[in-house]
């Protein structure tokens, strides 16, 4: 059954395999797909930014016009002059129309392109060339006028000629700003400033491009406005791990955090604005979701229709039908083969077509039960012949064979008997006369019941070459011990080699020493005890076979009836 | 999107406007001719107990607001129509100029109770040299509110002051204390509390100061900018109005 075992340990083996490749495939997986977020992520950040930029170009190129205007030119200029706040609040209705008429216009130009929140700033700025607010629109547009933002760096910038955007923190609101200056005569007399707050209806326009990521932008603790695409992660995970990413340190540095783990499995990554409102911890994250292999089971479970008709399904199979094949070919020549020739052999025996099994024809377990059914048999024929009565004598070997002589103190290969006092080498002596009797076939007889049958003619077998253990077959008598024609004797001669051939390979089976045993003593001895045996009984010949007893090869003989 | 507009501009009504000097480092003949102004003005003014100079700001890098993290804005371009106006120093702001006494200088009286605006979105002056024992008052003459604070500091943490309302902070402990606005996060001050503090300057833009009620006696006059000091003078008032010789301020001693 090696091949068999062999084959089972070949299935174990490669069902470990499999298992193992399966976890860790799972786990490359996993750990790609990680990577390919973070990477994504990356360059969300990236894209967001650019996108920023270019839509803070394009506010300041909306308001372009302004610079030149005339009207608020000259009302800014008449502010710059004026101290009284009577008159500064006359100049400040006036300018607060002029700055509604130059919204209008920003909407009136756009009409058709984009949307009228698009445009409409939430909060705009008239400054002089102090810096003072002549008129302001927005939710502070009723406060009177004079404040100054002088030291906003929009406004300090855009009083000395130059563009530029930012993002400021005004009475707790976030804007995005676009400032201008404006100029009146050649001179700069002061400037106007548009805001635009984070609305979702933004937040929503700038993702578009990003595809599946998650925005939101946050002043400190707070959510100002997100957009999540669907099967992206909740707004919600992201406030959670705000927190912990405003005290990361490459975000207070300015740089992006590590991807942060959500509560969903997704990753996000936290940055500041580009501004002066990142100095109030104004700024975005972004995230994607990330769908990890939970088991090995999942992993089948997520192989897409394209993925299984891709697999080389003849090449599989054939493969599985092979190898199934080629176990299926060890089961049958190891364990199927061998049960139904025992089977049948058995059922020979049953029939009384033969006495008993020969035991070297098997292998293995195999041969260790054909040599129990065999001891089942002789202990059934002696049992029944206790219980029956009968007038016939037992056979005694002893009586038959006689002691078998020993010429020398070499190791010993004699029959079952003698082998049993293997220190007292066994000598030949006269045999008493036994008394007359019919012949017997073989001793031991097998079948107790019915009357034995004369030993059957069998046709002689050549052993087979598979099997080194086959019985000495019976074979047609060769009158040896008369010194028959050549032919008898050569017949005689290939049977004691073939005797001397299984009696060896019996006893390394049965684990005895084979050291000392030569074919000329072998034959010497059975050449004695043939001539014993005819001297004894009327036979034409004597034949010899091996068998097991007892855990030792032993050596039967048996007269061949003329 | 953008509005387009044809634009036109009347180059008759505005001369071709030449290359400007670079205003960080003024012409020879223009220091002179400001320190002869300075020192003839200093002579004209100046009254008994009174001590005038002229600061000359020239050579003074203009401050630098707050840096955020990342940059502080995505464009920042020239207009395209009139050059720009390179930025200037805005004294009142920017400088403090005090004298300072022995400790035990019983001329010592500087002012128990100073002011302070928050005035176009930052703290007038961004620069606060006060005695200790000194009463600071914050009034917000904005119209958003702020939250000034002072890290390490105890007595000046976080307190929101309303549009037009003011804020009292006593200060004990001498030092200096980095001065931050929650609301206003561009806006940079300092505060030094100095304990031989004897009077402080009023400064007018062009640089311009004046003590007044100053007793005679031997004084160290100093410039603070920020969170440090740019400039310091050993000066003697006497009975009569003292006018300084300019002092010209430079950026070697701990300048923003």
């Amino acid at each position: 059954m090696l091949l068999s075992r062999f084959w089972y340990i070949f299935l174990a083996v490669a069902a470990a395999a499999a298992s193992g490749a399966a976890l860790l495939a799972q786990g490359v997986i996993n750990r790609q797909a990680t990577e390919h977020v973070a990477d994504d992520l990356h360059r969300d950040r990236i894209e967001l930014d650019a996108i920023l930029r270019l839509e803070a170009r394009a506010r300041l190129d909306r308001i372009a016009f302004i610079t030149v205007d005339a009207k608020l030119g000259g009302l800014l200029k008449q502010a710059g002059a004026v101290g009284d706040p009577k008159q500064l609040t006359k100049l400040n209705s006036e300018a607060k129309d002029a700055l509604r008429a130059h919204v209008a216009r920003l909407l009136e130009a756009a009409q058709g392109s984009a949307k009228d929140d698009d445009i409409k700033p939430d909060i705009a700025f008239a400054v002089d060339q102090t810096g003072r607010i002549v008129a302001q629109l927005g939710s502070l547009e009723s406060n009177p006028p004079g404040s100054s933002l002088a030291t906003y760096p929009f406004i300090e910038r855009a009083l000395h000629g130059y563009v530029r955007d930012d993002v400021i923190v005004y009475d707790r609101r976030v804007y995005r700003i676009a400032a201008r200056p404006v100029l009146y005569g050649g001179e700069y007399v002061g400037a106007i400033a548009h805001g635009y707050k984070f609305d979702n209806a933004f937040v929503e326009r700038v993702s578009r491009g990003l595809g599946g990521a998650t925005v939101a932008f946050f002043y400190g603790r707070n959510v100002l406005a997100s957009s999540t695409p669907a099967g992206a992660p909740a707004l919600a995970e992201l406030a959670a791990a705000l927190p912990e990413a405003l005290t990361d340190a490459r975000f207070r540095r300015g740089e992006r955090t590590e991807p942060k783990a959500l509560s969903s499995g997704g990753r996000a990554v936290y940055s500041l604005l580009v501004g002066g409102a990142a100095l109030s911890e104004v700024g975005y994250a972004l995230a994607r979701p990330l769908q990890l292999v939970a088991s090995p089971t999942a992993f089948f479970q997520g192989a897409s229709r394209e993925d299984v008709q891709a697999l080389p399904v003849p090449l599989l199979s054939g493969g599985a039908v092979l190898l199934a094949f080629l176990g299926l070919l060890f089961i049958y020549f190891e364990r199927d083969r061998p049960y139904k020739q025992l089977r049948n052999k058995l059922a020979q025996v049953a029939a009384g077509e033969r006495e008993r099994l020969i035991v070297t024809e098997w292998r293995g377990a195999y041969r260790k039960l054909a040599d129990a059914v065999n001891q089942a048999i002789d202990k059934s024929v002696e049992k029944a012949a206790e219980m029956a009565p009968s007038n016939k004598k037992k056979a005694n070997l002893d009586e038959i064979l006689g002691p078998t002589p020993v010429s020398n103190v070499e190791p010993y290969f004699g029959f079952a008997d003698a082998a049993q006092t293997k220190a007292a080498a066994p000598r030949l002596e006269p045999a008493p006369k036994p008394a007359p009797r019919p012949l017997t076939a073989t001793a031991p007889l097998p079948a107790p019941a019915p009357p034995m049958k004369p030993a059957a003619p069998v046709t002689p077998q050549a052993p087979a070459p598979s099997k080194p253990l086959a019985m000495s077959p019976l074979k047609a008598p060769a009158p040896a011990a008369a010194g028959g024609n050549g032919a008898a004797a050569s017949d005689e001669a290939d049977h004691f080699r073939e005797v001397y051939a299984d009696y060896l390979t019996l006893r390394k089976e049965c684990g005895e020493s084979t050291e000392g045993l030569s074919y000329e003593k072998f034959e010497s001895t059975l050449t004695k005890t043939r001539d014993q045996v005819l001297s004894k009984h009327p036979a034409k010949g004597v034949r010899f076979s091996v068998y097991v007893k007892e855990g030792k090869a032993a050596l039967k003989a048996a007269p061949v009836k003329r | 999107m953008t509005a387009h507009r044809q634009v036109s501009y009347d180059f008759r009504t505005v001369p071709r406007s030449k290359p400007r000097p670079n205003r960080s480092e003024p012409s020879t003949v223009v220091v002179v001719g400001l320190l002869c102004l300075a020192g003839w003005a200093a002579v004209a003014h100046a009254v008994a107990g009174e001590v005038r100079g002229q600061l000359v700001l020239g050579a003074l890098r203009v401050a630098t607001p707050a840096k955020p993290p990342r940059a502080a804005f995505n464009w920042e371009l020239e207009n395209g129509v009139k050059e720009v106006v390179p930025a200037r120093i805005f004294a009142p702001r920017e400088l403090a100029v005090v004298l300072l006494g022995a400790p035990d200088n019983p001329n010592a009286k500087a002012a128990s109770r100073v002011e302070v605006v928050f005035s176009g979105g930052a703290l007038l002056p961004a620069t606060l040299v006060l005695r200790s024992d000194t009463t600071l008052r914050i009034r917000n003459d904005d119209e958003i509110g702020h939250e000034l604070f002072a890290d390490g500091l105890d007595g000046f943490s976080p307190e929101a002051t309303s549009p037009g309302a003011t804020r009292s902070v006593h200060l004990v402990k001498p030092g200096h204390w980095p001065l931050r606005d929650r609301l206003a996060a561009h806006a940079n001050a300092h505060l030094h509390v100095l304990g031989n503090l004897v009077a402080s300057a009023k400064i007018e833009p062009n640089g311009s100061f004046g003590f007044s009620d100053v007793a005679p006696g031997k004084y160290t006059l100093k410039v603070f900018r920020g969170p440090g000091e740019i400039a310091s003078k050993e000066i003697e008032v006497a009975d009569k109005p003292l006018a300084l010789d300019p002092l010209v301020l430079s950026d070697a001693k701990g300048a923003p």
